[in-house]
């Protein structure tokens, strides 16, 4: 075979007088970069096998591993850079579409860095969550046009609670409770391992919020976290029954992800090992495939029909979710799926994240999640229609300030998916479609899944929800805010700054500088 | 137990120390009397023939033990049971409310060898054997050792330590001939022949002053002789007091003989051969360590059963390390061998009936254990047998459902 | 007692335990160091096992009815009635590899480097918490208590 032009990603260093041979990196490597040379009783490092996620370098009991960024000199040009060099390369090579994972990592603009929160100061009091009730609890679901109550025959005192006077005549519809606005986005079985699955359940039980299955099935095992599970239909229906939309908390359908948007999912054969075909209803070995849409959706009617169906089937105690990619249109497509009967309406931004996803449309498809969550709330209360379903976020969520910044915009919940693989260990090495995944993540492989710790990796997740909501506290306390209620919507207490007229009017938040 | 019962034991070896420590775990105060032939009490006898040791690790239980577990010493023979009494050679009477006859084997003497009666024929047990060889071997020369297996080769160590030419002769065509095959069998004899000089398929004849005779008319040097072709159950007083004997004094799991109150435990015994399922004696240090722990409880309590022991032994020819376990030649078996005579090293399991009935090791014994813990445990080792000796193998194979409770976390 | 358990479904044979073990008990109890100079020359107390994509690491048990301290015929092997502790004394040790026969778990290993002798998991009496279960990444080695003694 020709030798490739391809150079490497990376360089691995190994610093000899830390080095003692142990070979721990040699056995850690699933890419097989590390190997150990038994003539000359030596750990060698093939360099062009690296895909830097730092498993080595983090395992490595002498810290003699430094992974860095492999400096060749290729011409610097601005239209032809290395990487787009590379990928020619690939493709000239191979001949085939180009495949990676996670979410975008393209230098598009982060409208979260340009948008400024306000705090009060002087006329209005800030507020100490140390000291002061702060409520972060959050109902997710079609609220009533109005409420109509049947008033007592009682006299109205001051002491007695109201509903010693009046009883609510309009039955709510179903609600999931969330402690904190935050979920667990929908991560498929065959994407990720079942102790991640695990180890996602068991943070979502801990912290009173919800993890969601995507599109893989939910495995026996999980039924115990029911509860705290939002299962998905999507457009191959894998897994779907009665047991599995009996047993969940809400169901979710899928039509689009903000990683590929307009496109299907492809789970080869060689993947679907004994449990997922169990999980996934579908023969082992043969590939899942997603189509691209709902062979039985092509219009906001069929939607409709598929959302009541499952309603009968869930006998209206289900909230039902709706999610799609954040895409040009994403404000009327919106407005169609909450007059469609949705409960929950889950949009998915340009930066969200895949187990595996053609780099062209990762890259290049969708419109910031930001962008998406102002022109839908702008549109479904200008349409009086924005009570009847919430609006969970999704697409890239980093940290508690970019929640905060989301549910002022008009968000009533985010979804973090990358969050929290991060949080249980994975290092963004993009290399989800391969299913080597190193830290035991995104992979089926029997000696990979076992390096996740579902005790530890829950516990850790568990730390980040807590972390975040704290935060989002004190800095709703900062704003004189004492519940999320009164953050949603509250663009009067977001700036702009270095942002395009454009962008000021669809997010609809004035530029910093700028009075109330 | 009332205060006036009292236990007494018979012997101070391995089966006596672990019968008092075991009574003693239960009941402190109890009365317990040690009735010994021994003037040196707390040493271990398969150490007699170490020369370089330290007084450490001579004695097996630091001098104090008698003293800490409150035991009454009686430096004499016994006899004979009488009644509830013992009979001591002095003629005192020793009365017990349980017994304990743990006095161990006795070497076996072939009577057909003119001049065995000798001044220069020895065997090896105790430490007074080995203190009247090295008394006898100074500016002596020549040794012969009559019997190639364990005591014939720490004999034949011990007497080339004390600076003498050592010659084995074994009736048999190898050494360990019970234990060993020919494959191992010749590993082991070429390494003796390093060190010593010997003779297979041959035996003693006649022993003189300085030479021995043997059958094949062969003369050979010998200042000294051992004889160590082996030891019985010593069954003296058990035939003297109408005790059941058949090849040693007959046990149950408890220990118990056939007489009330009467128990015996270790050498002495023939308990269950879990491999054979039927009762022996086997001769060796864990199991009377066991029955000695068994018998101690029994006497009191009566609660834990001896579960039966197999063959097993470790041993070392001249810096050859050795084990063999079980049936090692039986040769009904399936055999699985791993053998690299470049380094010495000889392995051999023996699977019958999906189970391990037998396995040696020379050369390489590392992780042996995993192998008797196989072989107690009865456990069908038919779907991993061809791995037994690949690089990976260890106690995982086992499979779960057999693995020990001491591997498993119970939740308290 | 406290005793030392795998839990073999997050065991992946990383051998992080085994290095940790290896420092723990040298001289120098720095890593580069110890292996750098006192290699080899250092046994580890403990072994991991792999058979296919399973694998734990595994070290003295410390049996109620310990078979080495039953087989050992200097009593260097003893086990503390009170603790359950078995322990292993070097200095009475002669090598006769009766424990090594006896072990049904083969984690008693022969040191013949420095003095024949038997070395096993000694729970890193003197440092307090097993170096091998604070090593492991993935929580794979637990200290716990056991069945009380």
């Amino acid at each position: 075979m020709k030798k490739s032009l391809l150079f490497p990603d990376f360089t691995v260093i190994r610093d000899p007088d830390k080095c003692i041979q142990c070979e721990v990196c040699v056995r850690q490597c699933a890419f097989d970069a590390h190997s150990f040379d038994k003539a000359a009783n030596k750990v060698e490092t093939d360099a062009s096998k690296c895909v830097s996620c730092l498993r080595c370098a983090t395992m490595c009991p002498t810290g003699a591993l430094t992974v860095s960024e492999y400096q060749q000199n290729i011409r610097k040009n601005k239209n032809w850079t290395d990487k787009q060099i590379k990928e020619l390369y690939k493709q000239a090579e191979t001949g085939g579409i180009l495949l990676t994972g996670m979410g975008t990592d393209k230098d598009y603009k982060i409208i979260w860095d340009h948008i400024l929160l306000d705090a009060a100061q002087v006329t209005n009091p800030s507020i100490d969550p140390l000291r002061e009730p702060m409520e972060l609890r959050t109902y997710l679901g079609s609220k009533p046009d109005k409420i109509q109550l049947k008033i007592k025959n009682e006299k109205l005192k001051i002491e007695k609670p109201l509903s010693t006077f009046y009883s609510p005549l309009t039955k709510l519809p179903p609600q999931l409770k969330l402690e904190t606005p935050i979920l667990f986005s929908a991560m498929s079985y065959g994407a990720i391992s079942l102790n991640t699955m695990r180890a996602l359940a068991r943070a979502s039980d801990e912290c009173g919020i919800f993890y969601n299955t995507g599109e893989g099935g939910l495995p026996k095992e999980l039924y115990k976290y029911g509860k705290n599970t939002i299962v998905q239909v999507a457009s191959g229906r894998f897994g779907v029954d009665p047991d599995y939309l009996d047993v969940a908390a809400a169901v979710e359908i899928k039509v689009g992800q903000g990683a590929k948007p307009g496109i299907g999912g492809h789970l080869p054969g060689e993947k679907v090992t004994d449990e997922i075909s169990q999980t996934r209803m579908i023969p082992t070995g043969t590939d899942a495939l997603s189509p691209a849409p709902h062979h039985d959706i092509y219009s906001i009617e069929d939607l409709s029909q598929l959302i009541y169906s499952i309603k009968e089937a869930t006998e209206y105690k289900k909230p039902i979710s709706v999610k799609v990619a954040a895409v040009h249109n994403i404000a009327a497509i919106a407005s169609g799926i909450v007059r469609a009967g949705a409960d929950i309406v889950a949009i998915d931004g340009l930066r969200g994240g895949t187990g595996a996803a053609p780099t062209r449309i990762r890259d290049n498809v969708g419109i910031p999640i930001e962008l998406a969550i102002a022109a839908v709330d702008s549109r479904l209360r200008g349409e009086g229609i924005r009570n009847r379903a919430s609006i969970i976020a999704a697409g890239g969520f980093r940290n508690s300030a970019d929640v905060v910044k989301a549910i002022a915009l008009g968000a009533d919940a985010v979804y973090i998916g990358t969050a929290a693989l991060v949080a249980m260990g994975c290092h963004l090495c993009q290399k989800c479609y391969t299913g080597k995944c190193n830290w035991g993540i995104a992979t089926q492989d029997p000696y990979l899944v076992k390096r996740l710790n579902p005790e530890i990796a829950s516990r850790r997740l568990v730390n980040l929800i807590k972390a975040w909501s704290h935060e989002i506290k004190e800095i709703m306390g900062g704003m004189g805010i004492n519940a999320v209620e009164s953050l949603r919507g509250n663009r009067l207490r977001l700036r702009g700054f270095d942002l395009h007229e454009n962008e000021l009017k669809i997010l609809d938040i004035k530029p910093a500088g700028e009075s109330m | 137990m009332k205060m006036k019962e009292k236990i007494v034991i018979i012997g101070s070896s391995v089966a006596a120390i672990s019968a008092i420590e075991s009574v003693r775990e239960k009941d402190k105060n109890i009365r317990l009397i040690v009735i010994t032939k021994e003037k040196d009490l707390f040493y271990s006898r398969p150490l007699i023939s170490y020369l370089n040791i330290s007084d450490k690790q001579f004695y097996y239980r630091d001098k104090n033990f008698y003293k800490k577990n409150n035991i009454e010493l009686i430096f004499d023979s016994a006899i004979s049971v009488e009644n509830d009494f013992v009979v001591l050679r002095s003629g005192k009477k020793i009365k017990y409310s349980k017994l304990l006859i743990a006095v161990g084997g006795k070497p076996i003497i072939p009577s057909n060898i003119s001049g065995i009666t000798g001044k220069n024929v020895f065997t090896l047990t105790t430490k007074d054997d080995a203190d009247n060889i090295k008394k006898f071997c100074k500016n002596q020369k020549h040794a012969v050792v009559i019997g190639c297996g364990m005591i014939g080769i720490k004999a034949a160590e011990f007497l080339k330590n004390l600076g003498l030419q050592v010659a084995i002769v074994e009736l048999a065509a190898q050494p360990f001939a019970s234990v060993l095959d020919d494959k191992s069998g010749k590993i082991v004899a070429d390494e003796i022949k390093k060190h010593a000089k010997l003779i297979l398929n041959n035996s003693v004849y006649e022993i003189k002053e300085n030479q021995c005779i043997l059958k094949n008319g062969e003369k050979i040097p010998a200042d000294i002789v051992i004889c160590a072709i082996g030891v019985a159950p010593n069954l003296d007083i058990a035939k003297k007091s109408q005790i059941k004997t058949n090849r040693g004094i007959v046990v149950d799991e408890f220990m118990r003989t056939s007489r009330k109150n009467i128990y015996a435990a270790g050498d002495c015994t023939e308990a269950l051969d879990i491999l054979s399922g039927k009762k022996m004696p086997i001769p060796i240090w864990p199991v009377a360590f066991r029955q000695g722990s068994v018998a101690g409880s029994s006497m009191l309590v009566g609660n834990v059963k001896y579960a039966g022991g197999f063959v097993r032994n470790s041993v070392d020819v001249f810096g050859l390390p050795l084990i063999t376990l079980g049936l090692s030649n039986d040769k009904s078996g399936e055999e699985i061998v791993f053998s690299d005579e470049k380094s010495k090293v000889y392995k051999k399991v023996t699977v019958k009936d999906g189970k391990i009935i037998g396995a040696i090791f020379v050369g390489d014994i590392s992780r042996a254990g995993i192998f008797t813990g196989m072989i107690k445990d009865g456990i069908d080792v038919s779907n991993f047998k061809n791995e037994i000796f690949s690089e990976n193998f260890g106690y995982i194979y086992v499979p779960k459902e057999f693995r020990s409770k001491e591997v498993t976390p119970i939740e308290i | 007692m406290k005793k030392i358990y795998f839990k073999e479904e997050y065991c992946m044979a990383c051998r992080l335990c085994e290095i940790a073990c290896l420092v723990a008990h040298s001289k120098s109890k720095k890593i580069i160091k110890a292996y750098k100079e006192e290699f080899p020359g250092l046994t580890p107390r403990l072994i991991i096992e792999q058979k296919g994509s399973l694998s734990f690491a595994i070290q003295c048990r410390h049996c109620k009815d310990a078979p080495c301290v039953e087989a050992c015929i200097t009593g260097a092997m003893k086990r503390d009635k009170k603790t359950g502790v078995v322990s292993h004394d070097k200095e009475k040790c002669i090598g006769c590899w009766m424990c090594v026969m006896s072990c049904p778990f083969g984690v008693i290993l022969m040191d013949i480097k420095e003095k024949k002798v038997a070395t096993k998991c000694d729970l890193c009496a003197d440092v307090g918490s097993p170096a091998c279960v604070d090593a492991c990444p993935n929580e794979a080695l637990v200290y716990k208590e056991s069945e009380k003694v």
